[in-house]
């Protein structure tokens, strides 16, 4: 069960091209799952989790690939006081984050959705460009 | 028919092969349909409003009945 006075943390930090980036989607959805709550929100919350992660990894790899340490992916799961939190970082030269249009429904694209599910599906999304690289910042809140 | 009755998970990645399927059959003048959504799947066809798009059946049976 999960403590408010805890703050735990997960993390991958490596290549992007490895089975393991699906561990990491399986890790949030348990973490979710594992939350105090209603469980029917729970398993909810268990399934967007794994779906944003997803999302932002496959969106990390499409527009990280800039230099050397282009095949470098970091993720982080944590739970800070009120909020699950994850954090997606790539060493490439990013994107415009608010750039990014809602998909029209009458165009059929197969692609642009990543980005609609984790706004839509998240309380609160950053993109930042830093000197170490880009971060894709969303939280949810869990209390 | 996509059968999705054993399907837990979709993705963006997973819809746009879909619509790629039925934007094919319909380019073939042939029929796309799906069957099968799980509760939490289907949820995310209702969020992108793909279930507008598709042709949807409860399970195998039913599309196959149809």
């Amino acid at each position: 069960m999960h403590d408010v006075r805890d703050h735990p943390e997960f993390g991958y930090h490596g290549s992007s091209q490895t089975r393991y980036l699906r561990l990491i989607g399986n890790i949030a959805e348990q973490l979710a799952r594992d939350l105090d709550g209603e469980k029917s929100d729970r398993e909810a919350l268990a399934y967007h989790l794994n779906l944003v992660v997803t999302e932002a990894v496959t969106n990390a790899i499409q527009y990280g690939c800039a230099n050397e340490r282009k095949d470098k992916i970091r993720i982080l799961l944590s739970i800070e006081n009120s909020d699950l939190c994850v954090r997606v970082y790539d060493y490439g030269q990013g994107f415009d984050f608010e750039a990014v249009p809602t998909p029209d429904i009458d165009e059929l694209s197969e692609r642009g959705r990543g980005i609609f599910f984790i706004r839509s599906l998240m309380d609160h999304v950053e993109y930042r460009k830093t000197e170490s690289g880009n971060v894709l910042e969303m939280k949810k809140r869990i209390t | 028919m996509v059968d999705l009755g054993d399907v837990q998970f979709i993705d963006s990645s997973g819809l746009g092969a879909l619509l790629s399927g039925h934007k094919n059959a319909i380019q073939r003048s042939t029929g796309f349909a799906l069957a099968g959504l799980q509760p939490r799947v289907k949820a995310m066809f209702e969020l992108t409003r793909l279930q507008r798009v598709f042709e949807i059946y409860p399970g195998l049976r039913e599309a196959l009945d149809v």
